[in-house]
C-alpha cells in the first residue's frame, strides 16, 4: 500500500515537473514524453534481453510498426485512435511471433544478426512504402491522439498521458521479473537444458515473451507518431535498435528500472550537452564500454550501490552523515 | 524492364561492381574470421575498423602528403596496435562473461570507435586518390578500373598469403590448434593469450586494409561501417564460420547479389534482399555452404 | 506390482557409437537402485534418455506404467520424475538466490502464464516458499535462501539442487553422482538423507562411483558396461559376480568393509 501512494506521488510529481520550468513547460513536457517512449522500450526489451537472455536487434522493427500502422490507420483511413493502436500492437505481435518462431532457436550472434535483418528489411520497406507512408520522406499530418473523446493537443496533457502508460508498463514488467514466470524466463537465460529439465518449455516462452515485446514496443511507436505527429523510416533504423539496446545496458540490464534511468539518460543527454554534440556517440560507447566491463548492474547498480554506502539516519531521529 | 536481355556490357559492368564490393566484403569477411578464430567472438567494431582504415588513409595522403608506399603499412602498423589495444582494454574484461555481453561490448566499441571518427573527420564524405593512375580497362564493353583489379587482387593475395600462414607457419599452426583445442594447444606450450592477442592485432589490420583498398572507389563517412560489417557477417555465414575460402566466396556471393539488385531492381531493395537472404540462410543452413571447423586451415 | 520405472531394450547412438545398447530393467517403487559401472558405460546417457533430454533410438519406457520414451524433457518432470546432475546446474545469473533456484523446482506444478501473472490479485506464492524454506532447513540450509548459490560450499550447493527437486514430491528421483566432491561426513550425511527420502516413499535411481555409499544403501543394484547392461542385482549378487569383478570392481569390491 506505501509503495502504491509513493508510485502515486512520484507519478503525479513527475506529471507536474514541466510546469517548473515556467515558459518551456510545453518544451520540456514533449521532451520528457519522447523519454517516456523510450523508456517503455527500454523495459520492454529488457524482458527479452535481460530476463530471457536472447539478444535481438529487432526493436525498432516493431517500434516502426506500431508508429506507421497507426500513423496509417488514423490519417490515410480515418480509424478510431484506439482501434488502430490496437490493429498495430496486433500486427507487431504478429510478426514477432513469425519471426519469433524463425529465429529464436539460433543462439548469440546468429539471433542478434536475423533480428538485425529484420529492422533492415522493415526499414527498407518503409522506404518503399511510397504511396501510402511518403517514403523516405516520411509521413506527416498525423493527427493528435484522440481517446474518449478527448483530443490531446496539449503537451502536458498528452505527457501525462504517456507518463501513465510508461509506468503502466514498468509496473507490469517488473512484476512479471518478479514471478514465477520472470524465473523461468532466468532459467532459460541460466541453462535451456537445465530450464526443459525443469518443466519449462523453452520455446513456448522465449516467443512469448518476444511477442509480448514487440506488442510494447508497438505501443511505444503509437504513442511516438501521435506525439510526433510526423514520422520518417529514419526514426526506424538498425541504428535506432541499438540505441534501444544500448540502453538497456546502460541503465542496468535485467532490472527493469535500470532500463528506465538508461533510456532518462541517453534521451536527456543531447539536451544538456549541445556544445558536445560530436562528442555524445564517443561518451555513450566509452561510458557502455565501461559498464559492460566493470559495472554490470548499469547505472541503476552504481546508484544502488552509491545509495547504500549512505548511512539510513537512525530511527530516533540522528543526524544524517555527511556524505 | 524491357523484354530483351540487358546487353553483354551492362551485366559484365554490374558484375565488375559486384566483383569490387565482394571483395571488399570477402576481405572483411576474413577479417571477421581472423578475431573469430581466436576467441570466438564475432566483432561487430569490424566496419569501423574498416572505415578508420580507409579515412586515416585518406588523412595521411590527402593532407600530411604521405606517399602510398609509406601511409598503408602506417595504417596498417596503427590498427594492430588498435587490435592489441581493444583485445586488452575491451574484450578480455568480458571474455568469461555471457555471450549477450560479449556482443554488446562489441557493439559499444562500435559506437565509441564511430563517436572517435565523427569528431576527427567530421560528417562530410571523404576519398583517396586512386593508388595506380591508369586507364579503365575495358572488357567486352564493360569498363574496369585500376582501383577495382587492385581491390580484388588484395583479396586474392590475403587469400594466398593466409593460406601459407595457415599451413605453413608455425604460428599459423598454432593458431588453428588453439581454436580447436584450447586447453590441449595450452598444454603443449602454446600461449592462447599471445595467439589472442595476434589474432586481433591481424583481424583490426585486414579490416583497415579493406578499407584501405576500397576508398578510391567509394565515399567513407564515419558511420559508413555498419552496413559493410553487417554484409562480411553473411559473407562469412554463407561460407561457414571457420572457412577462410568461404568467407571470400561469401563474400563474392554477397557483392554480386547486391549489385545485380540494385543494377536490375531497385537500390532501395538491395538491402533488403541481402538482409532476407541472411535470415533465410540462417534458417536453412546456419553451418554455411563450407560448414565444418577446420578445412586444411582454410 | 506396478514398476516404478521399466526400460525394455532402450539404444542411444552417437554418430554410430552405441552409448546405451539395448538396456533392459525394472525399479519397483520405493526402492533405491544404484546404476554402476566404468566411465564411459553411459550411465548418464541413460539418465539423459530417461528424464527426457535426449530422445531413445530404440526402447520402451514406462514411468508408473505410463510410456515416456520421447517425450520432452520438460514433459517428463510433470509425470513425477526428478533430476538432479552431475555438474550442478543451479542458476547464478539475474542474482538467482538459493529460494529462486528452488522455487522453480515447482515451475511444473505452477505453469505460469502471462495473462496470470499480469492480472493477479495477490501473493499466490506464499505456500510455495514456505514448503521450499523447509526444504532447505530439512538439508541444514535455513537462513540461506537469499544468497547466491555460487556463494555456498559445494556439498550445500549439492542439497540446493536436491531441494529444487523435491519441491513437485516426486515419487522417483534421479541423481547423477549425488556424492562426487563430497568429503566422507557429507556423503555420509547424504545417504542418511536418502534413507529418509526412502523411507518416505520415494523411488530412487542413482548414479554413483562411491562404492561405500552404494553397497551400503542401495536395494538393487545395476550394473552397466560399455553401454550394455552387465549384472543386476542386490548389492552382495552384484558384488560378487564375476564378471563384474573383473570389469569393474577390482579387489575393492570384494573386499569392502563398509
Amino acid at each position: 500500500m506505501r509503495q502504491a501512494l509513493a508510485g502515486a506521488g512520484g507519478y503525479i510529481a513527475l506529471t507536474l515537473l514541466p510546469l517548473a520550468f515556467g515558459s518551456l513547460a510545453d518544451y520540456y513536457a514533449e521532451i520528457l514524453t519522447v523519454v517516456a517512449v523510450f523508456a517503455i522500450l527500454a523495459v520492454s526489451i529488457d524482458l527479452v534481453v535481460g530476463l530471457a537472455g536472447q539478444i535481438t536487434l529487432g526493436h525498432a522493427a516493431f517500434f516502426a510498426v506500431g508508429a506507421y500502422g497507426s500513423a496509417i490507420l488514423t490519417t490515410r483511413y480515418g480509424w478510431p485512435h484506439l482501434a488502430a493502436a490496437a490493429a498495430a500492437a496486433a500486427a507487431a505481435s504478429l510478426v514477432a511471433y513469425v519471426v519469433g518462431r524463425a529465429v529464436l532457436h539460433l543462439r548469440g550472434y546468429y539471433l542478434a544478426m536475423a533480428t538485425l535483418g529484420l529492422t533492415g528489411v522493415v526499414y527498407t520497406l518503409l522506404i518503399g512504402l511510397r504511396e501510402l507512408a511518403g517514403g523516405a520522406a516520411g509521413m506527416g499530418g498525423i493527427p493528435h491522439l484522440r481517446i474518449f473523446g478527448f483530443v490531446l493537443d496539449d503537451p502536458l496533457h498528452y505527457y501525462a498521458v504517456v507518463l501513465a502508460v510508461a509506468v503502466l508498463v514498468v509496473c507490469v514488467c517488473r512484476r512479471i521479473a518478479r514471478s514465477a514466470y520472470g524465473r523461468a524466463l532466468i532459467a532459460i537465460h541460466g541453462d535451456e537444458e537445465t530450464a526443459t529439465a525443469l518443466g519449462i518449455r523453452v520455446a513456448q516462452y522465449k516467443i512469448n515473451v518476444f511477442v509480448f515485446a514487440a506488442a510494447l514496443a508497438s505501443i511505444a511507436g503509437t504513442l511516438f507518431a501521435h506525439h510526433l505527429r510526423f514520422i520518417a523510416p529514419d526514426d526506424f533504423t538498425i541504428g535506432q535498435s541499438i540505441h534501444i539496446l544500448v540502453m538497456a545496458f546502460l541503465g542496468g540490464i535485467g532490472t527493469v528500472f535500470g532500463p528506465v534511468l538508461g533510456a532518462v539518460v541517453l534521451q536527456l543527454l543531447p539536451e544538456f550537452s549541445h556544445h558536445f554534440k560530436d562528442y555524445q556517440t564517443l561518451s555513450t560507447g566509452l561510458v557502455l564500454m565501461l559498464v559492460l566491463a566493470f559495472f554490470p548492474g548499469g547505472l541503476y547498480g552504481l546508484l544502488r550501490m552509491l545509495l547504500a554506502r549512505i548511512p539510513r539516519a537512525g530511527r530516533a531521529g540522528a543526524p544524517a552523515a555527511a556524505d | 524492364m524491357g523484354a530483351r536481355l540487358p546487353e553483354i556490357s551492362v551485366l559484365l559492368q554490374v558484375a565488375f561492381g559486384g566483383l569490387t564490393m565482394g571483395a571488399v566484403y570477402g576481405i572483411l569477411a576474413v577479417s571477421l574470421l581472423m578475431v573469430y578464430r581466436v576467441s570466438k567472438i564475432i566483432c561487430f567494431a569490424q566496419g569501423e575498423f574498416f572505415v578508420i582504415g580507409g579515412l586515416a588513409l585518406a588523412t595521411l595522403t590527402e593532407q600530411a602528403g604521405l606517399p602510398l608506399w609509406a601511409a598503408i603499412p602506417v595504417v596498417l602498423l596503427g590498427a594492430a596496435l588498435l587490435g592489441l589495444a581493444i583485445e586488452r582494454g575491451a574484450i578480455s574484461p568480458v571474455q568469461r562473461s555471457g555471450i549477450g555481453i560479449v556482443i554488446t561490448m562489441t557493439i559499444a566499441l562500435s559506437i565509441a570507435l564511430q563517436g572517435l571518427a565523427l569528431p576527427i573527420w567530421g560528417r562530410q564524405a571523404h576519398t583517396v586518390a586512386p593508388f595506380v593512375v591508369a586507364a579503365p580497362v575495358e572488357v567486352l564493353g564493360a569498363f574496369v578500373s585500376a582501383q577495382v583489379l587492385i581491390v580484388i587482387g588484395t583479396a586474392v593475395a590475403v587469400y594466398v598469403l593466409l593460406w601459407l600462414f595457415f599451413t605453413r607457419t608455425t604460428l599459423g599452426l598454432a593458431m588453428r590448434a588453439a581454436a580447436q583445442a584450447p586447453v590441449g594447444a595450452q598444454l603443449v606450450g602454446i600461449s592462447v593469450r599471445k595467439l589472442n592477442r595476434i589474432g586481433w592485432a591481424s583481424g583490426v589490420a585486414l579490416g583497415a586494409l579493406a578499407g584501405m583498398v576500397v576508398a578510391p572507389v567509394i565515399f567513407l563517412t564515419y558511420a559508413s561501417g555498419t552496413m559493410p560489417m553487417v554484409k562480411a557477417f553473411i559473407a562469412m555465414a554463407i561460407g561457414g564460420l571457420g572457412s577462410t575460402a568461404g568467407a571470400l566466396v561469401g563474400g563474392f556471393l554477397v557483392g554480386t547479389l547486391e549489385a545485380y539488385t540494385i543494377g536490375f531492381l531497385s537500390s532501395e531493395f538491395a538491402d533488403a534482399i541481402v538482409f532476407g537472404v541472411l535470415i533465410l540462410f540462417l534458417l536453412v543452413r546456419p553451418t554455411g555452404v563450407f560448414a565444418a571447423s577446420d578445412k586444411g586451415g582454410m | 506390482m506396478r514398476f516404478a520405472l521399466s526400460l525394455r531394450g532402450v539404444t542411444k547412438t552417437f554418430g554410430g557409437v552405441a552409448a546405451v545398447s539395448d538396456v533392459s530393467f525394472d525399479v519397483p517403487p520405493g526402492i533405491i537402485k544404484a546404476i554402476i559401472g566404468p566411465n564411459g558405460a553411459g550411465k548418464s546417457t541413460l539418465l539423459n534418455v530417461i528424464s527426457g533430454i535426449l530422445p531413445p533410438d530404440r526402447g520402451e519406457i514406462r514411468v508408473n506404467g505410463r510410456r515416456l520414451e520421447g517425450r520432452p524433457g520438460y514433459e517428463v518432470v510433470a509425470h513425477g520424475i526428478a533430476r538432479t546432475f552431475q555438474l550442478l546446474r543451479l542458476f547464478n545469473n539475474n542474482g538467482a538466490t538459493v529460494l529462486d533456484n528452488v522455487l522453480l523446482g515447482a515451475h511444473s506444478l505452477l505453469r505460469p502464464s502471462l495473462r496470470r501473472t499480469i492480472l493477479r490479485r495477490a501473493d499466490t506464492e506464499a505456500a510455495l516458499r514456505d514448503k521450499a524454506r523447509a526444504l532447505l532447513a530439512s538439508f541444514g540450509l535455513e537462513g540461506m535462501e537469499h544468497l547466491q548459490p555460487q556463494q555456498l560450499p559445494f556439498g550445500q550447493q549439492r542439497y540446493v539442487e536436491l531441494a529444487r527437486a523435491l519441491m513437485t514430491d516426486p515419487p522417483i528421483l534421479l541423481l547423477d553422482e549425488p556424492a562426487s566432491g563430497l568429503n566422507d561426513a557429507e556423503t555420509a550425511a547424504l545417504g542418511a538423507v536418502l534413507d529418509r527420502l526412502r523411507t518416505q516413499g520415494k523411488t530412487i535411481v542413482l548414479i554413483e562411483h562411491h562404492m561405500g555409499l552404494v553397497m551400503r544403501l542401495a536395494d538393487e543394484v545395476l550394473v552397466l558396461a560399455e553401454g550394455r547392461k552387465l549384472a543386476e542385482g542386490t548389492p552382495d549378487t552384484v558384488r560378487r559376480d564375476p564378471a563384474v569383478v573383473s570389469a569393474y570392481l577390482g579387489d575393492d569390491g570384494v573386499t569392502a568393509t563398509c
